[in-house]
C-alpha cells in the first residue's frame, strides 16, 4: 500500500501540493490527471523522494520513503528531464541503469531500443523530444521496480511510438504485475489500460476512482430548456448552454434506464459523455454549478 | 471496439452474452483468461476480471479452480429467457411509442411484420 | 553495483586519458628544456601533476553534484547511499592521485639524477622525503576535492546569490591547505607551521566542509533542470 498523508508541497510560498490524502493499493495502474500546474509532477517527486514534503508523509508499504534504502531501490521515477547527462550516449545511460537497478533486464531493454529505433550510439543531446520520451519508456519500463512512476513520457512520441509504448507497458505489467503511476494529459489515448484514475486540481485530489467507473458516468441531456431544468434538478451540473430554447446540460449523475425512459418520452434526448470530457467538465469549472432548475 | 456510453465491464459482460446467445460460445467452452481478454483488447486486467465476475455471479459463466472459466451448461437458455423477458419491455413498447407519435397505427405494424414471416 | 564501483567506472574513461596526456605533455616539456638549458632546476613534474591533480580533483567534486547526484538517485540510490559512495571514492581517487604526483617526482629525481641533468635548484626526492610530500599532498587534494563538491552543493541547492556566500566557505578548505600545505616546484613546503599543526588545522578545515556538504545535499531536492 501506498499511503499519502497529508502531503504538502511547497515552494517557497507557492503550495504546489496541498494536504494530500491518498492510499493506493499496490499492484495497479494508475493514471494521475490534472491541468498544467495542478500539482502532478510535484505530488510525484515526493512520493519518489525527489523532493521532501514540506510536510506530511509518504509511506509505503508502512515503510517512511524518504531516503529509505529499500523503497528508493523498487522505485523509478521518469520525469521528462531524465536525470541524464547530455553529454552521454544512449548506451552509456542504459548500461549504468543496469548497473544500478537490481531488477533490470538489459534484454528487454534492447529489444525496446530496437522497437522506438532508437540509436544506441546516439548521444542524449541529439535525440529529438519524442526519442528523448522513448528512452525514458525503455528505461521506466526495463528497470522493472515495484513502483514505476511515468510523468509524461510521451512528449513529442509520435502516434505510433505511443501505441508501442501503451501496448508494451500493458503487456509487461501482465507479465510482472507492478504498480504503475502515469500521469498524462492524453486521457482517451491511456483509460483503457487504467485502473484507477486520480485528477488532481489546485494542488488537491478531486477525484480518485476506477477508471472504468467514469465511463458513462456522466450525461448530457438536451432538450426544450424547461423540460431540461425540470429533468436535471437535483444533480450536480457539470456544464450547461443553450440555444434558443434548446439547453444542453452535463450531469454527474448515471440514469437508470427508467430514468432515460422518463426524459425522452418528456422530449429529451441523452448523449454520452467521455473520461475527457468528464476530466474537462471537472476541472474547468471555476467553481461548481449547483443544480439548476 | 468499446465505447464511452457504459464501464467497459458491461460492455465485455454483453458481448460475451451476446456470443453465448447467437452460439458462438458453446456450453461447458473456455473462454479466454483475463490476461488474454486484456491484451487482446488492451485493456486492465482489472476491468476484464470485473466483466467476468459479473458473468459468474450472473450464472452465464462458472470457474474452474486454476484452470479458468467456461460458459454455464444453462447459459444460453437462461438468457434467452431473460432477454425474451425483456425484449417487449425493451424492443416493442419503445416502437410501438415511437410509432404513435408519427401516426403509425398498430394495424399498419402487424400488417408490415406479417410480410416478414 | 554499489555507488562507488559505479563512480569509478563512470571515471575509468576519463581518468586513464587524463593521466595519458599528464605524463605525455611533462614528458615533451621536460625534455626541451633539458635539451636546451641541458638541466633542469625545477621539478616539472610537480608543477605540472601537482597543479592538474588539484584542479582537476576540484573539478571532480563539483562533477560529482552537479552530475552524478541526480544520476545515481533517479537510479534508485539514497541521496546518503550517494554520499557514502561518493566519500570511499573521492579518498581513494585523492590517494592514488597524491600518490601518483609523489612517485612521479621520484622518477623524476631518479632519471635527472642518473643522466645528470639535475640543476641546483631541483628537489631531489628521497625514499623518506616521498613520505612527507605524501603527507602534504594528499590532505591538500582532499581539501581542493571536498571545495569542489561544497561549492557545486551551494550552487545546486539555492539560488546563486546564496550560492556564492556558501562558495566562500566551500573555498576554505582548499586555500587552507594550499596556505599550510602547499609543495612548490622547488619542493619546498610552506613552513609557516609546524606539519603537525598545519595537518590538523587542514584536515579540520576538511571535516568541516565535508560535514557542512552533507548537510547541503542529505535532503537537496533533486533538481529538473538537465544538463
Amino acid at each position: 500500500m501506498i499511503e499519502l498523508h497529508g502531503l504538502t508541497v511547497r515552494y517557497g510560498s507557492t503550495v504546489a501540493v496541498d494536504d494530500v490524502h491518498l492510499d493506493l493499493p499496490t499492484g495497479k495502474i494508475y493514471g494521475l490527471l490534472g491541468r498544467n500546474g495542478s500539482g502532478k509532477t510535484s505530488l510525484l517527486s515526493a512520493l519518489a523522494s525527489y523532493r521532501r514534503p514540506a510536510s506530511g508523509t509518504v509511506r509505503i508499504d508502512g515503510a517512511d520513503a524518504f531516503e529509505n534504502p529499500a523503497v528508493m531501490r523498487q522505485t523509478c521515477f521518469i520525469r521528462d528531464t531524465l536525470d541524464v547527462n547530455d553529454s552521454e550516449r544512449v548506451r552509456a545511460v542504459l548500461c549504468f541503469a543496469g548497473w544500478m537497478r537490481p531488477g533490470w533486464d538489459a534484454g528487454y531493454a534492447a529489444r525496446l531500443t530496437d522497437l522506438f529505433e532508437l540509436d544506441p550510439r546516439k548521444r542524449i543531446s541529439a535525440l529529438s523530444r519524442g526519442q528523448r520520451s522513448a528512452l525514458g519508456a525503455v528505461l521506466g519500463l526495463a528497470a522493472r521496480a515495484p513502483l514505476t512512476i511515468l510523468d509524461e513520457t510521451y512528449l513529442g512520441m509520435d502516434a505510433v511510438a505511443r501505441s508501442h509504448f501503451y501496448r508494451e507497458l500493458l503487456a509487461d505489467y501482465l507479465a510482472r504485475p507492478r504498480t504503475i503511476i502515469l500521469s498524462t494529459h492524453l486521457i482517451e489515448e491511456v483509460a483503457d489500460i487504467l485502473e484507477r484514475v486520480i485528477i488532481l486540481d489546485r494542488g488537491r485530489v478531486l477525484l480518485h476512482e476506477e477508471a472504468d467507473e467514469l465511463r458513462g458516468r456522466g450525461v448530457t441531456v438536451t432538450g426544450p430548456a424547461e423540460a431540461v431544468g425540470t429533468f436535471a434538478g437535483g444533480h450536480p451540473v457539470l456544464g450547461e448552454r443553450s440555444l434558443g430554447g434548446v439547453r444542453e446540460v452535463t450531469l454527474d449523475w448515471r440514469p437508470e434506464p427508467a430514468d432515460v425512459a422518463r426524459g425522452e418520452a418528456a422530449g429529451l434526448t441523452f448523449g454520452p459523455v467521455g473520461i475527457q470530457d468528464l476530466f474537462i467538465h471537472l476541472t474547468s469549472a471555476s467553481q461548481r454549478l449547483e443544480a439548476v432548475r | 471496439m468499446f465505447d464511452d456510453r457504459s464501464p467497459i465491464y458491461l460492455q465485455i459482460a454483453d458481448g460475451i452474452k451476446n456470443d453465448v446467445l447467437s452460439g458462438a460460445l458453446k456450453e461447458d467452452e473456455q473462454i479466454m483468461s483475463t490476461n488474454q481478454y486484456a491484451s487482446f483488447y488492451q485493456i486492465n486486467p482489472a476491468t476484464a476480471a470485473k466483466g467476468f465476475a459479473q458473468l459468474v455471479e450472473e450464472g452465464v459463466l462458472y470457474k474452474r479452480r486454476g484452470i479458468g472459466m467456461f460458459v454455464s451448461p444453462d447459459a444460453r437458455e437462461k438468457l434467452r429467457a431473460d432477454r425474451r423477458e425483456r425484449f417487449f419491455a425493451e424492443v416493442v413498447d419503445p416502437m410501438l411509442a415511437e410509432a404513435k407519435r408519427i401516426g403509425i397505427g398498430v394495424d399498419e405494424i402487424v400488417r408490415h411484420l406479417g410480410g416478414a414471416r | 553495483m554499489s555507488v562507488h564501483h559505479a563512480l569509478f567506472r563512470i571515471y575509468r574513461p576519463i581518468i586513464i586519458p587524463f593521466a595519458a596526456i599528464l605524463i605525455t605533455v611533462d614528458l615533451v616539456i621536460s625534455g626541451l628544456v633539458v635539451f636546451g638549458a641541458g638541466h633542469l632546476d625545477f621539478s616539472m613534474w610537480l608543477v605540472l601533476a601537482g597543479n592538474a591533480a588539484k584542479y582537476w580533483l576540484l573539478v571532480v567534486g563539483i562533477m560529482l553534484v552537479v552530475m552524478q547526484l541526480r544520476q545515481f538517485v533517479a537510479n534508485g540510490a539514497t541521496r546518503h547511499e550517494f554520499l557514502t559512495g561518493a566519500a570511499i571514492f573521492g579518498l581513494i581517487l585523492t590517494a592514488a592521485f597524491s600518490a601518483v604526483v609523489v612517485l612521479g617526482h621520484g622518477l623524476e629525481s631518479v632519471l635527472l639524477g642518473a643522466a645528470d641533468r639535475r640543476g641546483g635548484g631541483y628537489p631531489v626526492l628521497s625514499a623518506t622525503g616521498m613520505l612527507s610530500e605524501f603527507g602534504q599532498v594528499f590532505p591538500e587534494a582532499v581539501g581542493y576535492m571536498t571545495s569542489g563538491a561544497l561549492i557545486a552543493a551551494g550552487f545546486y541547492r539555492w539560488r546563486p546569490r546564496i550560492g556564492l556566500a556558501v562558495m566562500l566557505g566551500g573555498a576554505i578548505p582548499a586555500g587552507v591547505a594550499d596556505a599550510l600545505l602547499g609543495v612548490d616546484e622547488f619542493g619546498d613546503m610552506t613552513a609557516l607551521l609546524p606539519y603537525a599543526a598545519a595537518l590538523a588545522l587542514s584536515l579540520a578545515a576538511t571535516a568541516l566542509a565535508a560535514w557542512a556538504f552533507h548537510r547541503v545535499i542529505s535532503d537537496v531536492p533533486i533538481k529538473r533542470t538537465a544538463g
